[in-house]
């Protein structure tokens, strides 16, 4: 019975062991649901809430997070989801405009709100949220707009990722869009999304928004026929991605799917770790928010015959309410505003902002998965046991993938059970290369390395990974 | 020799006691199959399609007596469900006609017959109910019942995972075929409960929910369907009960079926229709190991929105940017202190409401999703425009067009809040550049919202501006007009006048006060 409560403990506070959540205090008595964060300069932070206000902090990168001080900035805003700071003001995401939010006369409380753009629709339905990025390196802004309903269109470029230049012009650029949850950059500047599991949308996944793509699902293609764009890809029914994909390369396949259930099942914010180490061993690396499970998740991008592909892993866990919009600041401070109103959430809180920092002790973890022209290379935090790390018995393959279909969701189908049949590992022992024999082009691939130690006999803090393979490259 | 004597001291006191039991037993249920036994049943169920509810394994006795104790002494009216069935009627009050040692005796029996397996209840706890709910002369209502006194379904039941509903919008009197339909919306329902709501509409829909059902026990499971219109239960890929056709709920339509269900997870799948009339759904499942409500009861607290009532600060307004009934979905709502309001069109570019008194409640958008159009709070709530406010007319005789038919280029350019925090809207119309900043203000005694237009740069030819496109107008003394026969605008800076049924004004000067007045 001891060993059981020791092991239950371990298991509830690992994460504890190498990243410390906290909760920031927010203004007594106020309810702020919070749909994003911005940083400011000062080490002030700025959190829109879904009720339509914005509030400035200080304080929050403070070691005493009691002393924290907020001043509300506007109000009245439409359900904000997405925000930046740049020149003096904020420029925020409402659902139905891209709005500039200054505080001329220097009170601390904003006095001139300048649309900068409002060129697509919103017919009333709630479902029609907006989400929005910061600017590209070229200064434009990127939103990717919800389904009216989560399934149909019912307004102007509803279902489309769209490009914003800083004078205000929209230019609707690719079409498929279902039900974000959040956008971002990657290191290398490109524009990723989180879709939700729905119609045309088998699991939940992490998309490369790429310009002359397809996300996936063809409601939103009205718009295109309406403003006479060309008719956008068609896919057929009930069918798999891999296969239309063929049929028109125009359609993107999703670069990682989050397989439903096993990790999360409705993803939001995408940022970089931008911490060069301060948040710990993964910085590059995209994390990824999760509202229903209240995580963060580490998402292994590469790219490969021309397309994003690459590896989720399981990372943070416990945040106290549906984790939304996150952003990491350059000292490896990652803010995370938690809302689950009208979705639920494992964590009970209706709201929350917390910030995580990385402890110094690294964890042992499968840092990369990447594909070779024969199977998987993976590289460690830290070095690993000779013995356990040349086995082929420790390194579990699955494999499946979905249907692509206009109803919603998808079990996992045509199962199969790649085999490693062969580890080398490498000579600094922190990397091995797994020689995979059946394995399937355009299926997840769950690899489950159980039995795997480190060079110090510890276990992985997270053994399974997922790798979405939409290319195999030919060397 | 002690033995002896043990033995027969516990002789006596059984012989004590039995009477006392057997009295007690025996009053309860004589008292119950005088006072309670018609309407419930003297087995606690009564005739086949009994309109009274079943006490028999009912989860209203289910924990605290005083749920009952109090049903029964102050009495219970309005729709309530008793093991997956609907029922709508009244308890009358019994408290007058049973002594708390009477209303305990027949709960005790009741709550320990047929299958109850409750406590046994107290005189005493009856007369403390009693006495907390002295000079009480209104019934209950389950609703109320059942936030007073939670019933505490046992944890174990069947629950439901991973659940999708699809709403179709559609007139059908018989189940349709869904396979070739498109849903109007889907949605994820992470309360694991079916509820007719998810349509958000009341009739001419159907719906499909698909998803999981855990049990903790392969077994025989039973299913009670009961539903208004149609309704059709598949478990595994099969189909195990069906509510056929148009008809109510809570009647003879209602259909239980016994099927089987495997450990962990079986495969759900729910399809529903209502045609006309209030929509209704009741899934109740009873297994080996419990029973559980998989359906939304529409008794309990409902998604009912709080009351969360914007108010602006002294001498100020307060902004919300929602959808408001009423207005354009791109609209700002502004409620000035004193007690006027406006929802400014950025679709339209002018207002699209006005009202007086309270302003708006976000209860609505700022609980649950936050699904539809608020209504303004206030009062005398004039719809001015359901078309744009400003269009070029070849004369004022000409009808006023549609959106992207007025001639003129718009463009909203933003607002901005002056030293008090009232808004100054922005646009712009063919280089044009417009200013709109609107005030409260009282005149003898009267509301006022005083709204002011500048115009800079040259405003094209035969400009007009629609004052209201909506609402009934009639002319009044002095170039007073009367909207809806309730508000009176008055126009400086240029001569109003009706055409076509519309309010509008030709836009020569470089502004315009336009003087809304409540009576």
């Amino acid at each position: 019975m001891k060993l059981f409560i020791t092991l239950t403990l371990t298991a509830a506070f690992a994460h504890a062991q190498y990243y410390q959540t906290e909760a920031i205090p927010l203004p007594k008595g106020e309810i702020i649901e919070v749909g994003s964060i911005a940083l400011l300069p000062d080490q002030k932070i700025a959190i829109s809430g879904r009720r339509g206000s914005i509030w400035i902090g200080s304080g929050c990168y403070d070691a005493d997070l009691s002393k924290v001080t907020w001043t509300r900035f506007a109000q009245g805003l439409h359900e904000p989801f997405g925000m930046h700071w740049k020149d003096g003001s904020l420029y925020v995401q409402q659902r139905s405009e891209y709005t500039r939010i200054t505080d001329k006369n220097g009170d601390g409380r904003a006095d001139d709100f300048q649309n900068i753009c409002d060129d697509w629709g919103v017919s009333g339905n709630y479902h029609e949220y907006s989400f929005g990025s910061s600017p590209d390196r070229n200064g434009d802004v990127w939103m990717v707009t919800c389904l009216t309903g989560s399934s149909g269109s019912g307004a102007d470029w509803r279902g489309w990722g769209i490009r914003m230049t800083q004078d205000g012009v929209m230019h609707p650029e690719i079409p498929g869009v279902r039900s974000p949850g959040g956008i971002g950059f990657n290191r290398e500047g490109d524009v990723f999304y989180t879709d939700n599991q729905g119609p045309w949308n088998g699991s939940s996944s992490l998309k490369w928004l790429q310009v002359g793509g397809f996300m996936g699902s063809p409601a939103g293609n009205v718009s295109a026929k309406k403003f006479n764009l060309p008719a956008p890809p068609n896919p057929q029914n009930k069918s798999r991605i891999t296969i239309e994909r063929e049929k028109d390369p125009r359609i993107t396949p999703p670069a990682v799917v989050f397989p439903h259930g096993r990790v999360g099942q409705s993803p939001t914010a995408v940022i970089t770790d931008v911490s060069e180490g301060k948040f710990g061993p993964f910085s590059g690396q995209v994390l990824v928010g999760e509202q229903t499970h209240s995580q963060v998740q580490r998402v292994d991008l590469e790219k490969v015959n021309g397309l994003y592909q690459g590896a989720v892993f399981q990372f943070i866990n416990g945040y106290s309410s549906g984790v939304v919009p996150m952003q990491m600041a350059p000292d490896g401070t990652l803010f995370v505003g938690g809302t689950n109103r009208g979705w639920g959430s494992r964590g009970t809180q209706p709201f929350a902002l917390e910030r995580t920092r990385w402890n110094g002790e690294v964890p042992f973890e499968i840092k990369t998965m990447r594909v070779t022209p024969t199977g998987f290379q993976l590289t460690f935090t830290q070095p690993v046991d000779m013995e356990s790390a040349s086995k082929v018995s420790s390194y579990q393959m699955k494999a499946w993938t979905y249907i692509y279909q206009k109803t919603y969701g998808s079990p996992e189908v045509d199962q199969v059970t790649p085999k490693v049949t062969a580890v080398h590992v490498g000579a600094d022992r922190l990397g091995v290369k797994l020689t995979v024999e059946g394995w399937v082009k355009g299926h997840v691939h769950h690899l489950k390395a159980v039995g795997l130690k480190s060079a110090k006999g510890k276990s992985l803090w997270h053994s399974d990974a997922y790798y979405t393979l939409n290319e195999i490259p030919s060397e | 020799m002690a033995s002896c004597s043990d033995n027969l001291v516990k002789g006596i006191l059984i012989l004590i006691l039995i009477p006392f039991l057997a009295h007690a037993a025996e009053d309860g249920k004589a008292n119950y199959q005088m006072f309670c036994g018609a309407c419930h049943g003297n087995d606690g169920v009564g005739a086949k399609n009994n309109p009274n509810p079943p006490l028999a394994k009912s989860e209203w006795l289910l924990g605290s007596p005083d749920r009952a104790i109090s049903a029964v002494l102050v009495g219970l009216t309005g729709p309530i469900e008793v093991r997956g069935r609907a029922y709508n009627l009244a308890m009358p009050p019994q408290g007058a006609v049973l002594s708390d040692e009477k209303l305990a005796s027949i709960l005790t029996y009741v709550r320990r017959s047929w299958g109850n397996k409750q406590k046994a209840v107290k005189p005493e706890r009856v007369a403390k109910v009693r006495a907390a709910l002295k000079g009480r002369e209104k019934y209950f209502t389950a609703e109320e019942l059942r936030k007073t006194y939670p019933i505490p379904f046992p944890k174990r039941w069947p629950r439901l995972k991973n659940l999708i509903s699809s709403v179709y919008h559609g007139k059908w009197e018989y189940m349709p075929d869904f396979s070739d339909m498109t849903p109007h919306a889907t949605e994820e329902e992470p309360r694991g409960l079916v509820d007719v709501a998810h349509a958000e509409r009341q009739k001419e829909f159907a719906i499909v929910w698909e998803g999981e059902i855990h049990t903790n026990r392969e077994g025989d499971y039973q299913a009670l369907l009961d539903a208004s219109d149609g309704a059709r239960l598949f478990v595994n890929g099969q189909l195990i009960v069906e509510v056929k056709g148009v008809g109510p709920r809570g009647s003879e339509r209602a259909r239980r079926t016994r099927f089987r269900m495997l450990k962990g997870l079986n495969q759900f799948r729910l399809e529903y229709f209502n045609n006309q009339g209030t929509p209704g759904l009741t899934v109740y499942f009873q297994g080996p190991t419990g029973s559980a409500y998989l359906s939304e009861s529409h008794l309990e607290v409902k998604e009912s929105a709080p009351r969360i009532p914007l108010v602006p600060e002294k001498g100020s307004a307060i902004l919300y940017r929602n959808f408001i009934e009423g207005a354009h979905p791109r609209a700002i709502g502004v409620g000035y202190d004193g007690g006027v309001n406006q929802a400014f069109s950025i679709g339209h570019l002018g207002m699209d409401l006005i009202w007086q008194g309270s302003f708006i409640d976000g209860g609505k958008h700022w609980s649950n999703r936050g699904k539809g159009f608020q209504k303004p709070s206030g009062t005398d709530v004039i719809r001015l425009l359901n078309q744009p406010a400003y269009a070029v007319l070849p004369d004022a005789a000409s009808p006023w067009p549609d959106r992207g038919k007025t001639g003129l280029n718009e463009n909203y350019l933003g607002y901005s809040l002056d030293e008090n925090g009232l808004p100054t809207f922005r646009y712009e119309l063919q280089g044009v550049k417009i200013r709109e900043h609107s005030s409260f203000s009282k005149k003898e005694g009267k509301r006022c919202l005083i709204r002011k237009l500048t115009f800079t740069g040259e405003t094209p030819p035969h400009l007009y501006l629609a004052l209201a496109t909506k609402p009934k107008i009639s002319q009044g003394v002095e170039g007073e007009f009367l909207l809806d026969d309730k508000v009176s605008l008055t126009v400086e800076g240029a001569s109003a006048e009706i055409r076509n049924g519309n309010l509008i004004a030709p836009v020569t000067s470089s502004s315009l006060i336009i003087t809304y007045t409540w009576p």
